[in-house]
Order: C-alpha cells, then structure tokens, then sequence
C-alpha cells in the first residue's frame, strides 16, 4: 500500500479550505491533517502537526505566505510547501520559491492537478517553467559567489537552467547535454535545493539576529 | 528619523548599590545583571530640544510630553519637538520655563522665569502677570489641587489661582520668607509651602510655620521642596538634606561637608513605587527596599544636574538635565540576555539555581556555565565540548551536576571535578534528567528506565521492588513535601517517598506525551508540561489539562514557573506566555477551557513534540527573577517591573497646511479639553495644488517603530499605509468634501484610529464648475465603462492606455490588478472549485453533470482571461523581460494540450526596457492572434516561438511547419489563406505594429509553413 501524505491548508478562505479538504479526503493517500486560516496560526502550529505537504496559499490576510513559507522554513526544513495562487504572477511565485516553496500551483487548475502535484512534489520533482528558471538565472547571477559547494550551481546545473532559461523543453535539454531525461529533473531539482539553501541561509541568519 | 538618534540609542545596566560610594566594590555582587536592564535615549538641541537645559517635564493627560527649557516650551511626542510660542515676537529672549503643572480642568500652567505665567487652554496661550494679581514675574513652582486651585509659588511670595483671579499670601499672612522655592498639594489636600527660610503648611485657611531640622553641618541649608509619596510619606529635600517627616529620618546619606553639596532638584515617585531622586552633580538616585541606589548609567555614573524627572504613563523616565539634554530610561523587564555577557549565542538546553541564587546554564555542545558578578563564566574543564548536556541541578552541598548523552554524569564542587559513569556504577551512560533532593541526595534518570539515587554513602536503583516499573523518566523535581516526583515519557506521574515508588496519575488526555517540565505551584498544585499534550495542573481535586484543543497557545510546554505574584509563566514551542494569577484561580470555574494566556515573547524552547529531553527549562530565582532557556538563548525577565506592552494608545491629527502655507494647528478640537471635542473643520482655498496633513501617536517606547495608515475618504478607496511616515502630502485636490481618518499600531497591535476625524471642504470655484463638471462627466463615463470593460471585454485596455499620462494611473492600475487579483480571482476561483466539487458529487453523466462541467470549463477560462487583463494592467510588468517571459508562458500554456508542440528561443540575457502598458498590450494581442492562426489554420505539429534583442531591436516570431499560403500578391493558383478571419487577421496584425512603429512580415509558402515575425524598436531606457 502507499504511503499516506499528510497535508496541511493555510488559506483564508474557509469555504476553499473545506473544499481542498474535502477533495483531499476523497483521494485516499492524501489525509489533510490540519487547515489554517492565517500565516501566524499556521506557524503557531504547524511545527507540531509536522504535516508532509502544506498547501499554502500567497495571498493571506497580516503576514503573507510567503512569508510565512519564510519563516516556516527555519522551523521544519524538511516541509514540502506547495504554493496556491489565482494568477500565474512570475515575480510572486518566484519570491514564494526562493522562500522555501517547493512548487506551485494556480487555483484555476482542476482539483485534479492539485492531487498531481502533491504527489509530484513528495516524489521530488517540482516542474520549472522557463519564466522561473530565468528568474532563477538572474537570482544566481546577482548572488555572490560564495564558494560554497552547497550554495553555487555547478556546471551542469548552470547549463539545465541556461537551457531553460533559453525556453528548451527537457528533452531538448536532454538531448542537448547527452543526458537522460530524468537526469535533467534530477538537476532541476538541486537546484530547486540551492535556491532554499541560499533563502535558508539568510532566514537563518535573520532569526538569529533578532 | 534622526540618523545619530539612533546611533546615540545604547544599551546600559543600572547596576544597583555600586559602592563608589562607600568604596566597597564587592558589596551587592548579587546577580541583578538584567533586573534593572534599560535603554536610555538622548535628546539633544539637535534633535530639536529648544535647548540642552530641561529644567521642568510633564506628560498630560492627553499623552503629550511637555518639555520645559530654558529656551522655551515643547510640546513632543516622541520623534518631534513642537516649540509653543509663549510670548508673542515682541521680544527676543525666549521663554525661561522653571514649573509645569496640569490643572484639574485638564489646562496646562507654565511658570516662567522672570515672564510671568502662562496658561495653554483649548489650544490657545493666556498670559499672566502682575496686571492680573501675580506677586511677581519670577514663577518658581506650580501645584494643583484636586479642587481646581492652582498654587503659584514666585520670587515675592504665593498666589492661588481660583478659577477667576489670584490670591496672594505673603509674609504678613504667615509665610516664613518671601521666596517661595517649592509648593506641593499632599494627597490629603494639605498645601505644603517651602520658602528659602523654611516650610510652613496651609490647612483650613491658614498657613502654619512647620519647624524643621534639617541637622545639616555648616551653613545654613537651602529648602527646596516637599513631596508626599504613595504610602503616605512626606518628603521634605533641599541642598543638603532628604528627609522623610512621617518617620522622621534623616538620611544621612545625603549629607555632605564637602563644599559641593547634593542639591536635590527633583523627586518623582513611579508607579511601581520606587521613588527616583534627581540631584546636582551626583545624577540621579532610586529609593527601594528603604535604601538609596545610585543610579550607575553604563560604565560611568551620571554626572549632570538632573533638574525635572517625569514618568510617563507607560513607565518611562524621562530626566531634564542640565546641559545634558533629554534623557529618556526605559526599563526593560524581559530579555534574552545579549551577547557579551559571557554565554556563547548558543540555546541552552537546561537551567539551575543554587542555594546562593547562582544560576547555571546547560549548553548542548558548549558546556555548563554559572552566572557570577553580573556575567556568565565557564564552569567544568573536564566536559568537553562534544558533551551534549541534558539537564543540570545543583546540590545541597554546593555541588553542580549536570547530565549528559552518552558521558553520564559531571559533578564540580569548588574546583573538584567528579566523572560518574557506567564504569562506577551509573546505569547508563545516557542521563536524561537529574535533581537534587532535600536531603542531599541526588537524582538521575537515564535511558532505558533507570532512576538511581546517589549520596556519600552510595548508589542505589529502583526496581519492582520499591514499586518502579521501569519507564522511562523524562523530568525529575524534589517535592517540597519529601522525596521526589517523576514524570515519564508515557505521560505517567510517579512519586517516590521513602524509598517507595507510586504512581500519582496516569496519562494526560489525548494522548501520552513525555513530561518535560515539573513544577509544584501554590495550592499544593503540581503543574506538568509536556512534548505535545500541552499543560496539566495536578491538585487534590483532580487535573486540569490545557492544551490547543481548549486554548492554550502550545502543546509543547518545556518550562513551568509561577511567579511571586503566583502568575504562571509557561516556556512552550510557541514562545513564552504568562497565565495571569487571576485567570488562574478562576480557570477551575472552566475547568475545561484554557484561561487566557498572554504571550511575553516570541523566544520559543528547543524541545518539539515528543521530545524527551526534559532538564529544567524555567527557574524561579529567591529575587523573583524568572529565567528560561530557549532556542533563542537565556531569557530572563524580572517579575518585579511591570512590563509594558502599549498596544492602546492615543492618535492625533496635529496640523494640516494648503498650497505650502503655514500649517494649521488641529489639535484646539480634540486636545486640552477633556472628552471628544467638536470635529475639527478645515475649509482650504479654492484651489489646491498641495495639501499636507502631520499626525502623531503617543506611545514612547518605540515611537520610531509605530506604523500609520490614513485614508482620505472622497479620494481614497481604502486606506493607505504610511509606514513610519507622520505626514502624508495631496497634489492637486479636486473640489468637493473630504474626510481625513488616521490610525497608528504598535508592533503586534492592533490599528488605533484618531478620535477625532478631519473634515476637508476644498470649494468649487466658480469659473471652473462647467470645466469641472466636464471633466466630472468624462471621468464618470470613463470609469464605468473601465469597470464593464475590466470585467467583460480587454479594450478596457485602450482606455488605460489613454489614460497612462495621468500622475496617478500607475497606482490605480496597481489597485485594480490587485482588486482583481484578490476579490474576483478568489471568488472565481470558488466557483470553479465548488463546480468542481459538485461534478464530483453528481457522478452520473446526466445532464446536470453536464451544465456543472460548463459552469467549471466557464470559471476557468474567465480565470485564464482575467490573467491576462491582470498583467496587462500591472505596472510591474513594464518591462521587456516581463513581457518575454510572460509570452512564453503564455505560448506554452496556450499549446498545451493540443496536438503541436511548441518550443522556445529565447535570449539567455534579456537588456532592460521600459514598455508602455499600450504597448505591451497591442504586442500581446498580435502575438495571440498569430497563434491563434497557428491553432486554427495551419495544421502545423510544430511551433518555433523566438525572440531577439538586438540593441534597440526587438524581434518576435513565430514560426510553424504547417501547410502555409499564399500571400496575397504572389503568384496566383496556391491555395489561399483558409478561413475568411485570416486575411482580416494579418491586416490587424500589421496596423497594431505600424501603430508602435515597427512592422510586421508574414512569410509563407503553400507547404513549407508561416512565420509571422514582429519588428519593434524600443525605446532606451527612461
């Protein structure tokens, strides 16, 4: 039998949250074990509902989501934050992404998506669109190079997010690389990871300042 | 804010009963590190003091701060100095304040050097002199009585305002000397009257000479004043002697034989009842616990005359000095304990205390450290580093232990180190928690179940046989009654007595979570904190257990404290809170409801759910210091100063100023006169190019970090944030009626709004109402046909477009993305959700499912729409790489799903452009159409999307390998484009291009596939 996902909500919207809930619920593996409706709520207390995937939505009421996936990343590293927005908005998503978020996902989408993603999500691969990796690019670009095995790209994972950024689709990639398919979404996602890390690094140093 | 402001912020120690006097530095070595923590804050003549000599200080009751110099009055509340003009321009000398007081009717007096009185009521200046009955122009001191007389102390005597004129007292009518130099109203409404030669009282109508020794050496001392405290002391000071009349004590303390006497210039008592004394030459002073403190500021004591001490209503000291400015303390109660104290920025995972109050803390990796002198030293070399220590107590006989994993226990008893291992006899190398018990002996528990108890006369265990069954134990205290409790990780607690092992409760509801925290509170209550089960309160009567479920913050509970005031302190993974002592004797009323629980900090413990780890988190030291150990570091708070979190406050509108004239005052209406006055109303001139509004919030202890919002209603839809901003500035300012509305919050308050709104008249002009209406009409017409085109058809996007010169557009376009984004997008987004929803719940392929599916197909495809409106009409996305990459998205999504298969090429770097909204929109909608055709009627498998920037060249294509056509004017017989919308199509294409002058080439052969490519040259940037 496969595992079962736990999953928690935060949005505001207490007839989405129940229906997100209730679509879950519906799915079998997918067990929602907590809906917040607010950022701070959400921190109060997801650390000790130690859910597998939050579904997080970007535009909360005081705190943001992102903000929240910013600070929720110092508290539970390993939780797997899937974004929810209305519009596809490159800048917020990519903000959500380098906060901590593991991927993305526009409410518009059926449901179905939503159980697709989850899943897609707890077996490690996020998809990057080429809008992303362009400003993935420009954020690595504008960081310093910090000599840090964990926190620069490396060669390859430069060349995967150049063929992105340039609008390649995986397989061209693949192909263009002499690698495997899979191999490119292994890449994508190390450098889903730096991009945390970096994020993680500064939250860290952020908390510790204060 | 003032840049060196912030640099002249520092934090300092008032260290208590620091024997510079008595040259004895080691007297009072006690640990009152962070007890009298504060912050002090400079003001100086650059920061807008009218000058560095602050010789008199008042908070009203409106919450303004009245600052006395002199070189004038200033009103300030907390970032501004606001000077009050007394005088009118006649002369040059400013105003040399000596005396405030606030009048029972809420009026603000000013006594003045050598001007006379001043009285600032409703907004407004009266002046006084001796035309009007005052003895003399030299005002010295102000007391009001609580029945509306205002006593004025002057150089020729005394004067009693009575509502309508002053009455005058001098020597003939009993005074001991003509200079009156202090007058104070006692509680019991006595007038205690100091003059130069002596005191005397005023009671029933009579003044009375009050004999006073002074016992001052030398010559003959100076009377300055009299001040009657809250426990019924009176207080008689001048240069050279303090005393206190009820009892009669001299102290001697303030005796001098030097030449240099302490004069005491200022007495001022605050609310928690310390009495600070402000004197010449040798700072300021504080009477606590019956002795005199002087107040060491940092490393070097106060050394200017502190002439005026005020506490404000959020306890705040503030101190007028001489030649030294403003001076502002903050206490500070709680803390985590900064860094240069000699613990490294490390989270302790353990405290302890002694029988000294000496506290120890327990660093996982760094080793045990003991408080001593004010700082943390080192303890224990023979720990090494990569001891992780679990727990810490200290003995009867001044031995620490601290518990380890995997290095048992280590002991120090003076310099002696002592190493307990399995190796002599220690169960298990893991230690989980120890104690030390009231006869000496002490307690560890270590992994796998084992409690061993150990003295000088050996080791013993538990077993079945003294009732243990083995749990493991995970918290350890001494109960105050004999022998020991025990809290285990199945959530069970145990108590041993007299070598015999019971078991006192079972479990916790909801679970059995380790019990992490012990602690025996008043009542004979035992409280336990777990690693998720939150809190459980143990009495005779039965339990109590608060948790998330019933309304306690935290399921996590690693520290448990009760304060002197028996209030509960909790250290949980949500941070620190506090159970007020009251809420708590009331919560057995509730038994299953969580009293409230007030969140002191945000410094969370280390321990999660279901951790084990369970040394003591929270101490209790005999000074009634509380101490927690949290990720964050130590944290410490000193139960005894009230803390003060402002989160009400008042918010004034202070001014407002048209066309760059002077500002005027709005403070007459609502401010100075007790109650909501009439709402201010401010009529401007007929035209408004500028208009400024200043506003303030009263709140001094972080009044640079209070944030404001105001909303001008008649303009602004909703309200618009300030930040740290006090002012906010209109252009231009249509005619009409406006209402200004202001609100201030602290950090983690809610908003405050000003009592008192501001109603705007700007006049219409009448030469300009037809011009006006006009432009009224076009405006109306234009925005409701925005709003039906925003929601139903894209040529809202020409309207915006036209509109763009406009100085306000960016910001509307940014609300009304925003406005859609947030209000329709969520809603949309619920109906394709519930429709969705329902499809599922319909199951059966009837047509109902079938009206459902369209209502979700329908949502969605709005949703997809109202995307591209909300990026049109972002201004964010005016720029060229924006714009790439939302076409690319869009490419992509568009083919999605579809049978061609479409590919990108984009340039790696894109350079910076700036585009128009028109511009992007007209691209946008070419770049549709073409793919749209592409869709439609080419048949293609594939679809090449390219872009290039080239200088200032832009260029788009889209290129397919479908069946082409012939364009128009080329050879007759090839197939012509199919489908009647292609021609029209790519004449459309071709005008949006002209239009932004750039072109667009079409090229196509039956067979061998379309491009459509389009030219742009941009502008450079802006």
């Amino acid at each position: 039998m496969k595992k079962i996902i736990t999953v928690a909500i935060v949005d505001d919207e207490a007839d989405l949250r129940e229906h997100i809930a209730g679509y879950l619920a519906a799915a079998g593996n997918i067990r929602c074990v907590s809906a917040y409706a607010s950022a701070e709520e959400a921190l109060r207390h997801l650390p000790e509902d130690k859910p597998d995937v939050i579904l997080m939505d970007i535009n909360l009421g005081e705190m943001d989501g992102i903000e929240c996936v910013r600070r929720l990343t110092v508290l539970m590293p390993t939780a797997l934050v899937l974004m929810l927005t209305v519009f596809e908005d490159t800048d917020q998503i990519f903000r959500a992404l380098t906060a901590g978020a593991s991927g993305f996902l526009l409410k518009r989408q059926s449901p179905k998506k939503l159980l697709e993603a989850i899943e897609e999500v707890c077996a490690g691969g996020s998809p990057m669109s080429t809008p992303i990796a362009r400003k993935v690019v420009q954020s690595f670009k504008a960081a310093p190079v910090r000599g840090d095995e964990a926190t620069d790209l490396s060669e390859r994972e430069r060349a995967v997010l150049d063929g992105l950024a340039a609008g390649l689709a995986y397989k061209q990639i693949a192909a263009q690389l002499g690698i495997s398919i899979h191999t490119v979404r292994n890449y994508i996602r190390r450098i889903y990871e730096k991009l945390h890390v970096c994020s993680r690094t500064e939250a860290v140093a952020k908390f510790l300042k204060k | 804010m003032h840049p060196t402001l912030k640099q002249r912020i520092f934090s300092l120690l008032l260290l208590g009963w620091l024997g510079w006097i008595q040259g004895d530095p080691a007297r009072g070595s006690g640990f009152d590190l962070a007890e009298t923590a504060a912050t002090l804050r400079l003001w100086h003549a650059v920061d807008g003091l009218p000058s560095e000599s602050v010789t008199a200080i008042l908070q009203t009751r409106e919450g303004f701060l009245w600052v006395g110099t002199r070189a004038g009055l200033a009103r300030f509340d907390g970032v501004k100095f606001t000077g009050v003009k007394l005088l009118e321009a006649a002369t040059n000398n400013p105003v040399q304040v000596t005396a405030l007081c606030e009048g029972s009717d809420g009026t603000l007096w000013i006594g003045s050097q050598q001007d006379g009185l001043f009285r600032l009521a409703a907004g407004k200046i009266l002046s006084y002199s001796r035309a009007q009955g005052l003895l003399d122009a030299g005002v010295t001191s102000l007391a009001a009585s609580q029945n509306g007389n205002v006593w004025v102390g002057t150089k020729s005597g005394l004067n009693r305002w009575t509502g309508a004129a002053f009455q005058a007292f001098t020597r003939r009518d009993g005074l001991t000397d003509a200079f009156v130099s202090g007058v104070n109203v006692a509680r019991s409404g006595t007038v205690w009257i100091t003059t130069r030669a002596g005191m005397c009282r005023y009671v029933d109508g009579h003044i009375t000479p009050y004999e006073l020794q002074t016992d001052s050496q030398g010559r003959r001392p100076e009377y300055l004043g009299v001040y009657e405290d809250r426990r019924g002391n009176f207080w008689a000071f001048g240069d050279t002697y303090l005393i206190n009349l009820a009892e009669g004590k001299r102290f001697n303390y303030f005796r001098s034989s030097e030449s240099a006497s302490i004069r005491i210039w200022s007495l001022c008592e605050g609310q928690d009842g310390r009495l600070w004394i402000g004197t010449s030459g040798r700072g300021l002073f504080c009477f606590e616990g019956n002795s005199f403190q002087p107040v060491i500021l940092g490393e070097n004591r106060w050394s200017y005359d502190v002439r005026a001490i005020c506490e404000d209503h959020e306890g705040n000291l503030w101190l007028g000095t001489s030649g030294g400015g403003l001076v502002q303390l903050r206490p500070q109660s709680m803390q985590v304990l900064p860094a240069g104290q000699g613990l490294p920025a490390e989270g302790p995972t353990a405290l302890a205390q002694d029988d000294h109050g000496r506290i120890y803390v327990g660093l996982p990796r760094r080793g045990l450290y003991a408080s001593a002198s004010g700082r943390f030293d080192r303890v224990g070399a023979g720990l090494t580093g990569q001891s992780f220590i679990t727990s810490v107590c200290a003995a009867r006989d001044g031995t620490v232990w601290a518990g380890t994993l995997g290095d048992g226990l280590h002991g120090w008893l003076d310099r002696r180190e002592m190493h307990l291992t399995t190796a002599n006899g220690l169960a298990d190398n893991a230690v989980l928690a120890v104690c030390a018990d009231r006869q000496g002996a002490v307690w560890a528990s270590t992994r796998g179940g084992t409690v061993q108890r150990f003295d000088r006369q050996g080791l013993v265990g538990f077993d079945a046989r003294q009732g243990w069954p083995g749990t493991t134990v995970t918290a350890l205290l001494p109960a105050a009654a004999g022998g020991v409790w025990m809290g285990t990780q199945d959530g069970q607690l145990w108590r041993e007595e007299k070598g015999v092992c019971t078991n006192v409760a079972t479990t916790l509801t909801g679970g059995h979570y380790p019990v992490l925290a012990l602690a025996e509170g008043k009542g004979n209550r035992l409280w336990l904190g777990t690693a998720g089960g939150g809190l459980a309160g143990l009495t005779a009567g039965g339990m109590v257990v608060w948790n998330t479920h019933n309304g306690l913050p935290a399921d996590v509970v690693a520290g448990v404290a009760e304060d002197p005031a028996r209030n509960l302190w909790l250290a949980t993974s949500a941070g620190i809170y506090r159970i007020n002592h009251n809420d708590l004797r009331q919560a057995g009323e509730h038994p299953g409801t969580a009293p409230a629980a007030k969140l002191m900090s945000d410094a969370r413990v280390r321990a999660v759910a279901g951790d084990i780890l369970g040394g003591a988190c929270a101490v209790l030291a005999p000074d009634g210091e509380l101490w927690f150990a949290t990720a964050e570091g130590v944290f410490n708070v000193n139960t005894r100063q009230s803390e003060f979190v402002p989160t009400v406050f008042p918010v004034y509108l202070e001014s407002v100023a048209a066309n760059g004239q002077p500002a005027v005052s709005l403070l007459q209406g609502a401010w100075w006169s007790p109650g909501p006055g009439a709402p201010a109303r401010f009529v401007t001139p007929e035209q408004i190019n500028s208009l400024e509004f200043h506003f303030t919030a009263l709140s001094y202890v972080a009044p640079e970090d209070i944030q404001f919002r105001h909303k001008l209603e008649g303009s602004d839809p909703d309200w618009v944030s300030d930040g740290e901003a006090r002012s906010v500035r209109y252009g231009r300012v249509p005619s009409g009626k406006y209402r200004l509305r202001v609100a201030a919050r602290t950090a983690g308050g809610g908003w405050q709004e000003a009592g008192d709104s501001l109603a705007l008249v700007v006049p219409t002009p009448l030469y300009y109402q037809t011009w006006a209406l006009g432009l009224y009409g076009l405006a109306a017409v234009g925005l409701v046909a925005g709003i039906v085109r925003v929601v139903s058809h894209r040529r809202l996007r020409f309207t915006l477009a036209r509109l763009e010169q406009q100085q306000s557009l960016e910001r509307e376009r940014l609300r009304i993305a925003r406005d859609l984004h947030d209000e329709m997008g969520s809603k949309l987004t619920k109906i394709s959700f519930l429709s969705e929803h329902a499809q599922v719940e319909a199951q059966a392929a009837g047509p109902l499912a079938d009206k459902i599916e369209s209502i979700a197909r329908t949502s969605r495809d709005l949703l997809k729409t109202m995307d591209e409106i909300v990026w049109v009409v972002n201004p964010h996305n005016d720029t060229l790489e924006n714009l790439a990459s939302y076409l690319s998205y869009y490419a992509v999504e568009y083919f999605q799903n579809t049978s061609l298969e479409c590919e990108l090429r984009l340039p790696s770097e894109i350079p910076h452009f700036a585009l128009s909204s028109e511009l992007r929109h007209h691209l946008f909608l070419t770049f549709e159409e073409a793919l749209n055709n592409v869709l439609k009627h080419s048949a293609a498998t594939q679809v090449i999307v390219e872009m290039k920037v080239a200088g200032r060249e832009f260029e788009l294509s889209i290129q397919d390998n479908g069946r082409g056509f012939t364009l128009p004017g080329a050879a007759p017989g090839a197939p012509a484009r199919p489908g009647g919308r292609g021609g029209n199509g790519l004449k459309n294409m071709g005008q949006r291009l002209a239009a932004l002058g750039g072109h667009c080439r079409v090229t196509s052969q039956p067979g061998a596939g379309t491009t459509v490519t389009l030219q742009l040259r941009l502008n450079p940037k802006p």
